[in-house]
């Protein structure tokens, strides 16, 4: 059991991510995030799927996928640069305000919003990066998190 | 050209000649065009999901697309259960819905339903046709879709305004013959893995019928000098009545053929998709399988085989055929006798040319293990959704398929109860369906599950001879079979449907 990164390309019409996230629920596959967004090419968007699983789900995670009419391609990423990002508003006033900037800076978050008694942050990154951020921030109070879920490309050349 | 009259000149265009539909408001101007069509022939059943039965059943006896029509609302979501069939068993079907004008779309309008939210489960792929521009490119679409690779149906459904209003029609070309079908990867491995098996066997499923690949198994078979099984849906991809096949393997394997399982090392299935039921039969027993189907999403999917290929039957049989040795397996089969005076025995000798539907059931079950059927879609059941009702539309179907040929229905009751209305359907269109009623006044499947007879199994038993009679068919009784062999003399006399009561004396 791992974790998996799948990149669909798929047509960019109304109802594609209903007939794919109506495939996962119906055929029990259990992933972890879906994003979606359009490509270079307005016709289509790139979904990227994250599944933890094991070989054999994967398998038939991909081959499913492909054979849905509106997917144009199926890619499992072996090396992929991958990014998620997360809001967090986070507890803090004067008290505190300065020492949750100082941990956020060592992440390099961005400070998006403030307000007397929270503050929000934004950060990019992988997985790792983010759940210690999120722990650390955890410590002073979390107050709402937003996340986009992971996007991500294969390194290399375009095939 | 209205959107009514596109959609009839790209039903032509489609090679489409009969059409099962049931009228309502928004398909109206659809029926209108379809009736001043003269090239295609509607047939009108008595409930949209006998409509989509008889497609099914059409499309399982001719191999052509099956085509029905329902009107918005209920009536599209009467189609439901006919459409879920063709998915489990992989049979082309477009099913044409009407609904409410665009304008109305979402609003939860009278009759309005999202029957293509409804069947996404069910189908290949539908639509939603938006434009009448884009009516005749989505239909075409349709019609590719439910024909490319594995089968299936695929719903169109049309806002009533796209019916009337209008766009430039032109005649879509013919489409270049396809190119041949590329050499499957593993092909020499798979070969060589039958190559070095000592034992082979080969079982037939629902693929080897879809594809047309009965010629090229029978001489792998032959080749092979090899046993045959065959799962419900293969049932007359190989003549039942050669003395190589040994019967139906799944939930109800026939003792010949679970002799075969246990006697072989290596099992070639061909067009076949490992369900659940014919999965149990495989269990605890020590044997290769290699898989041949023309849907990768099958392979690996419910069995690990030690070999695959994927691609169309026929196709992969025709490249796998010169790299498998000839071989003498040396084991001689006896025929499998047909018991005398059964009544599927009777049914094979009385009308002997003649296509099978069943319904679901006991009956189903003595059906698939005893009636003799030579050629593909000459025998037509609902394997993989078991779908009580089935079988009398799709004889209809499959009559109206034959150019109105003789089929024979073989029912139980609890089935009969929910399609009887369809014996007005063969009336009315003069077809000489034969529904033979296999009276156990029993859910008799559910009785032998549950243990004993109980309530809840039991029938209502009305007047089958004024229900027959009323219907516009005729009625034909019998207790024994030297009475069955009466009836079934005087059924095949018949121009008119016929319904033959079997009283039984026990559950099967």
């Amino acid at each position: 059991m791992r974790n998996y990164l799948l990149s669909a390309l798929v047509n960019n019409h109304f109802g594609v991510l209903t007939r794919i996230s109506g495939l996962f629920s119906r055929r029990g596959y259990n992933i972890k995030s879906l994003t979606v967004g359009e490509t270079e090419d307005p016709a289509v968007s790139r979904m990227t799927i994250e599944f933890f699983g094991d070989e054999h789900t994967l398998g038939q995670i991909k081959k499913q996928l492909s054979k849905v009419v509106d997917v144009i391609r199926v890619d499992v990423l072996s090396d992929a640069v991958s990014r998620e990002l997360f809001l967090i508003k986070v507890r803090a006033d004067d008290s505190n305000r300065e020492t949750v900037k100082g941990v956020a800076e060592i992440f390099k978050a961005k400070i998006v919003d403030v307000c007397p008694d929270s503050m929000i942050f934004e950060i990019t990154g992988e997985e790792n990066k983010l759940r210690a951020f999120f722990d650390m921030m955890k410590t002073y109070g979390v107050a709402e998190v937003a996340r986009t879920g992971v996007t991500a490309l294969q390194r290399g050349p375009h095939e | 050209m209205t959107g009514a009259a596109i959609t009839v000149k790209c039903l032509l265009e489609q090679g489409v000649r009969d059409i099962f539909g049931y009228p309502g408001a928004s398909v109206l101007s659809l029926f209108e065009a379809i009736e001043k069509e003269p090239g295609l022939s509607l047939y009108v059943n008595t409930d949209e999901k006998f409509c989509a039965f008889a497609a099914d059943g059409y499309a399982r006896a001719s191999g052509c697309t099956g085509v029905c029509i329902a009107t918005s609302g209920p009536g599209a979501t009467n189609l439901v259960t006919a459409i879920a069939d063709a998915y489990a068993d992989s049979i082309p079907l477009v099913a044409i819905t009407g609904n409410v004008p665009l304008r109305l779309l979402g609003t939860d309008a009278f009759q309005e339903v999202d029957i293509a939210g409804v069947t996404m489960p069910v189908t290949k792929y539908n639509f939603i046709v938006k434009s009448v521009e884009t009516l005749a490119p989505t239909l075409r679409r349709a019609f590719g879709i439910a024909n490319e690779g594995r089968k299936g149906p695929v719903l169109v459904d049309i806002p009533c305004d796209v019916f009337e209003k209008t766009a430039r029609y032109v005649r879509q070309a013919e489409k270049p013959a396809c190119a041949l079908p590329a050499e499957p990867e593993n092909l020499r491995s798979v070969a060589g893995l039958i190559n070095s098996s000592a034992r082979p066997a080969v079982c037939a499923g629902g693929g080897v019928i879809a594809s047309g690949a009965s010629a090229n198994l029978r001489a792998l078979v032959e080749k092979l000098d090899c046993p045959v099984v065959s799962t419900a849906m293969g049932i007359g991809a190989f003549d039942t009545t050669d003395a190589r096949y040994r019967g139906l393997v799944g939930m109800n394997i026939s003792g010949d053929a679970s002799e075969v399982l246990d006697e072989s090392d290596l099992l070639i299935a061909v067009g076949v998709r490992f369900s659940d039921r014919m999965l149990c039969s495989l269990r605890g027993r020590d044997l290769q399988v290699v898989h041949i189907d023309i849907d990768d999403a099958e392979i690996d999917k419910n069995l690990s085989p030690c070999g695959a290929l994927v691609g169309d039957a026929d196709a992969v049989l025709k490249m796998l055929l010169p790299l498998v040795s000839a071989r003498k397996g040396g084991a001689v089969y006896a025929p499998r006798a047909p018991e005398r005076g059964s009544v599927y025995s009777l049914l094979n000798e009385y009308f002997p040319e003649a296509v099978f539907t069943t319904e679901v059931g006991l009956h189903q079950v003595e059906a698939c293990k005893k009636l003799a059927v030579k050629r593909p879609r000459g025998f037509l059941t609902s394997g993989g959704l078991g779908a009580m009702g089935f079988g009398l539309p799709a004889a209809v179907g499959a009559s109206v398929a034959s150019g109105g040929k003789r089929v024979i229905n073989i029912a139980g009751d609890g089935s009969f109860m929910m399609n009887m209305q369809e014996l007005a359907t063969a009336a009315r269109y003069g077809l000489p369906v034969v529904e033979l009623l296999m009276n156990n006044r029993s859910l008799g499947m559910i009785e032998k599950m549950a243990g004993g007879a109980r309530s809840y199994c039991e029938t209502p038993e009305p007047d089958y001879s004024l229900l027959a009679r009323s219907l516009g068919a005729e009625y034909f009784c019998a207790d024994c079979p030297e009475g069955l062999e009466k009836a079934f003399a005087s059924a095949a006399e018949c121009e008119k449907p016929v319904l033959i009561e079997y009283r039984m004396q026990e559950l099967i």
